[in-house]
């Protein structure tokens, strides 16, 4: 965590004072050997004995840990109160700005379904993927209803429960019928929830923390997969891998325009584009390689990979409707003449097996408008098929 | 001058406008509906297809003389034990067996066409040609009815089915459902594409007479989205279409089915209208064969 809470959590000094309950602060389950807590700001969730939880009860007022305990002494409650400290449940009574602080601070929020019933997390868990969601569609004035779907395209990965082997207790992954082979074999993924959304914030704050979140992604060395939303949630997220790497961008979308910004960024040295047809009122900015659909089909997937340098790690930003309307009905921008479900599946499992992969996207799914939800079910296709041929043992 | 004259009961419609067996229609080829779909676990609806396939096949064979004659929909498919309802079906597949009638059935949920594999393979060695997203392999408890998921793999059990040819299966499964046995061969659409239909018809062994069953969701969601577990990547109608005259046109199919079309889940008619057409194309290869 950055500046602020993080520093107020240090033990201590701050054990040594009055302590309060973090206003925060949850009871998920309680039972009569133990109960679980949960922050509703940082998603800390904990689980502690029943003695631990009464004993937090005594802090609903500010109160000393001596005044709390009494006389009746809790087994190794001294390194308990540093845990509840550390993450946020406890906090010190008299630092009064904490509470604001805290609010500020608030980055994801939790859902009810997490991708493919992965586990949940957050900065702390190290796994190859992590998943965040961005339900957020403000931007697209004419077309809302894309904030609708991380949730429908985690619901439609349900199809695909993601399962530990029960004897290696590592991922099992898929087995993967075109390919005849199993896929993702010990793989782990980790879902940390959906962005903080303040409804009516400046948009610039919602960047930033998605920005941030990527950010703290990429420092663990996982995959990061952002669920929108919006076209444009591509932008703080590669921004946020451009800093630490240099890399191209590969954008699939049916629409020509919308290509302004991407370029510009610093560490984008490359920006390819698959998939647009039809017409544009804006001519085609600078330095971007276009593969419209009547040139992939001509010149097959050597145009894409000839337009991204096999030196440099590729940020994959996936718009349903690069495919066509009659393949993803369920979008905010269809645009006919797209390519077909196995067109752009075969793009994307090479992709991932002649690329390193920094990053990957799935924006442009509007369930409202879908047909039974057959688009966020594809979505989910093909996010696992760009996964396919990630070689993650190899990645740095 | 007032008269009851102009009233009359209103012509029920039956299959394309065909003449019903049970006023005398005596064309080789029946067609009946089977309003079952307690065999999906998934999601209700499949039961309301025969009704909506009729409705939606009236305008696209008028004035043909299809051969065809429409038996009706089982009796009883509604409200009775699951497992009771389906030795029914097997009762009357084998009435129009037994009358010469080659059987078109109309499901209903792929859990149906057990009931016509059974009684067909009674009498002699047969193959099956399962078009279908899924394998439908799954193990069946033994209570009750089997669902259909469970269906294919009963059908395998069958002493008489010699070998099953599963055409459709696709994208990410939990486990490996390729390799399901030395009789049966799982062709995913990418094989029947490089193939061709030869690539099919080279795994029906010549003197085994087969039986067709058509899973609606072997197409792609984008021709049929009116199904319970629709799967990207699939089939186009006209592939399905050459597909069915190919296997008519060289093998001897004893019977067929159409299955998992769900009107509720449907857009605008359109995979019951598709239904319709791919009825036809079997129709057609079928009498052309005869």
């Amino acid at each position: 965590m950055t500046a602020g809470t993080g520093d107020v959590m240090t033990a201590g000094s701050t054990m040594a004072g009055r302590l309060v309950i973090s206003p925060w602060i949850s009871l998920e389950s309680l039972d009569r050997g133990e109960a679980v807590i949960f922050h509703s700001v940082t998603a800390a969730r904990l689980r502690v004995s029943r003695a631990v939880y009464d004993f937090l009860r005594r802090f609903q007022d500010p109160a000393t840990v001596e005044g709390a305990l009494g006389r009746e002494p809790v087994a190794g409650i001294w390194k308990q109160v540093e845990v509840l400290l550390e993450k946020g449940f406890l906090v010190d009574a008299d630092a009064r700005t904490e509470a604001t602080l805290c609010l500020g601070q608030r980055r994801r929020t939790v859902v009810s379904e997490s991708l493919f019933n992965c586990p949940r997390g957050g900065p702390d868990t190290a796994a190859d993927v992590a998943v965040i969601g961005v339900p957020y569609d403000a931007g697209d004035c004419d077309q809302p209803g894309v904030q609708r779907a991380p949730r429908e395209i985690r619901r439609q990965s349900w199809a695909f429960a993601y399962e530990l082997d029960f004897t290696t207790g590592l991922p099992r992954g898929w087995f993967d019928v075109e390919g005849g082979h199993r896929i993702l074999e010990g793989v782990t993924f980790c879902d940390w929830g959906d962005v903080f959304i303040q409804h009516g914030e400046p948009r610039e704050d919602l960047l930033g923390r998605i920005d941030s979140t990527v950010d703290d992604m990429a420092a663990e060395g996982s995959l990061p997969i952002v669920l929108g939303g919006e076209r444009d949630v591509s932008l703080p997220a590669v921004s946020a891998l451009a800093r630490r790497r240099e890399l191209a961008v590969l954008r699939l979308d049916g629409d020509g325009s919308f290509d302004s910004g991407l370029r510009e960024l610093d560490g984008v040295s490359r920006l390819a584009r698959l998939g647009c047809r039809g017409y544009t009122s804006s001519s085609p900015p600078e330095g971007v390689d276009r593969v419209s659909v009547d040139r992939y089909r001509r010149e097959g997937l050597a145009a894409v990979l000839g337009a991204l340098p096999d030196d440099l790690p590729v940020y994959v930003s996936l718009n349903v409707n690069v495919l066509d309307p009659a393949f993803a009905p369920g979008t905010s921008h269809p645009v006919p003449g797209g390519f077909s479900f196995d067109e752009v599946k075969q793009v994307l499992r090479t992709l991932g097996r002649r690329r390193e992969l920094a990053g990957l996207d799935l924006v442009g799914v509007h369930p409202r408008r879908d047909v039974g939800s057959i688009t966020s079910l594809s979505a989910c296709h093909l996010l696992l098929a760009t996964l396919s041929g990630i070689s993650f043992d190899m990645r740095p | 001058m007032s008269t009851l004259e102009r009233l009359s009961r209103p012509v029920a419609p039956s299959f394309f406008g065909a003449p019903w067996f049970h006023d005398g229609g005596a064309a080789r080829i029946a067609i009946g509906g089977v309003p079952y779909d307690l065999g999906n676990s998934i999601a209700p609806g499949a039961r309301e297809a025969p009704r909506r396939i009729r409705l939606a096949s009236i305008g696209l064979a008028r004035n043909l003389d299809l051969g065809v004659t429409d038996v009706g929909d089982l009796h009883g498919a509604r409200g009775e034990e699951a497992a009771t309802i389906l030795e029914h079906l097997g009762d009357a597949v084998e009435g129009l067996i037994e009358r010469s009638l080659f059987p078109l059935l109309v499901g209903g949920d792929h859990s149906i066409s057990f009931s016509a594999v059974e009684r067909l393979q009674r009498e002699r060695d047969v193959s099956v040609i399962w078009l279908d997203a899924h394998t439908d392999f799954n193990i069946w408890s033994g209570r009750g009815a089997h669902d259909h998921k469970e269906v294919l793999r009963r059908i395998a059990d069958l002493p008489r089915v010699r070998r099953i040819v599963q055409v459709g299966h696709r994208g990410y499964t939990p486990k490996n459902e390729l390799c399901l046995g030395e009789a049966v061969r799982v062709l995913r659409p990418a094989d029947l594409r490089t193939g061709g239909v030869a690539a099919l018809l080279a795994e029906l062994p010549r003197d085994l007479p087969c039986y067709l069953s058509l899973d609606i969701d072997a197409l792609d969601p984008a021709y049929a989205p009116g199904t319970s577990t629709p799967v990207p990547g699939g089939f186009k109608p006209e592939e399905v279409e050459l597909l069915i005259a190919a296997v008519f046109r060289r093998r001897e199919v004893l019977g067929m089915d159409l299955v998992e079309v769900n009107p509720l889940l449907d857009v605008a008619a359109r995979t019951a209208l598709l239904a319709g057409r791919l009825l036809l194309a079997a129709i057609f290869a079928c009498r052309a064969r005869a």
